[in-house]
């Protein structure tokens, strides 16, 4: 990518078949893992500093097919949200990148499972659920334990949702303690205030989303924020 | 909290999308055309298209890394 213009040049191909989805980047950007859905497995890269090219180094299998993948905080875990499967992996990273074959944590939330980071300070984790195909249409909260990987409920376990609402992603703010979802079914954006001694969310707006007289499908996807917050 | 600032016509059926980390520009992948959109960031946050790049059917996700 042209640094000035934008401008994207084709460097080359990486061959990964089966559906290969989603995409997590370890913070200091050695390491690359991608899930191919179709085949349950997620292929480890390395990433070459100078060219952005990447060497595989291996794969593990898993048992349902993930939807969303992030590394925590530290980048010694893989955390992965299954819809369908309904649960929540993590997975730690062994040596050189590569994932261990057996799961840190294998927990069984519900149908809908649509994303899974750990907040700033790597203690919390949160699971949106979409409202879709027996969705559970809720925030599941968590604390989570860096040393060994697992998912121990908060308390409240959920954030319950109104019908039809469907918290499907999320993202940081850079510096307030604001976590912003994207609503599936909802078509909006969801404002929580973090206590960032609890690891509660607190509801305290949603916007719609969609240009005004839109009547045609719609549902929310991916949300990022601008790294200034604004 | 959030105030909307407007819409901005996307690839069909935009399921993922990143920002560059100098919040220069944006990356969106449409699912159903297999096109990758270059949107340039104003400061105000606004979006103005620049590029489209075919990508190959059914994009899943776009994942922009820092410049080492």
């Amino acid at each position: 990518m042209d640094e000035e213009t934008g401008a994207l040049t084709h460097q080359g191909d990486v061959s990964a078949p089966g559906r290969p989805a989603p995409i997590a980047v370890d913070p200091q950007q050695q390491f690359m893992y991608v899930a191919r859905r179709d085949d349950l497995q997620i292929n480890s890269y390395r990433i070459n500093s100078s060219d952005g090219n990447l060497t595989e180094i291996g794969s593990i299998a898993i048992p349902t097919d993930p939807c969303h993948m992030a590394m925590d905080r530290t980048g010694k875990f893989l955390l992965s949200a299954h819809y369908m499967g309904a649960r929540a992996m993590v997975h730690r990273v062994g040596n050189e990148g590569a994932l261990e074959a057996e799961p840190a944590d294998d927990f069984h939330t519900e149908i809908g499972a649509h994303c899974f980071q750990t907040d700033p300070s790597n203690q919390f984790a949160f699971v949106p659920h979409i409202d879709n195909r027996g969705g559970a249409n809720a925030i599941f909260q968590f604390k989570f334990d860096e040393g060994s990987g697992k998912l121990i409920p908060n308390s409240p376990a959920r954030v319950l949702q109104d019908k039809n609402v469907g918290p499907r992603h999320y993202c940081f703010h850079p510096s307030l303690d604001i976590l912003y979802f994207s609503n599936e079914q909802g078509s909006s954006i969801s404002v929580y205030d973090f206590d960032r001694n609890f690891g509660y969310l607190s509801h305290k707006q949603t916007v719609n989303n969609l240009p005004k007289d839109w009547t045609m499908f719609s549902k929310c996807s991916q949300i990022r924020i601008i790294p200034n917050g604004r | 909290m959030l105030t909307p600032l407007g819409h901005t016509p996307s690839q069909n059926f935009p399921r993922v999308f990143d920002i560059d980390p100098a919040a220069k520009f944006l990356l969106s992948a449409g699912l159903y055309d297999g096109k990758v959109g270059v949107f340039q960031i104003s400061e105000k946050g606004r979006l103005k298209k620049t590029a489209v790049y075919d990508v190959g059917e059914e994009p899943m996700w776009i994942t922009i890394l820092n410049r080492q």
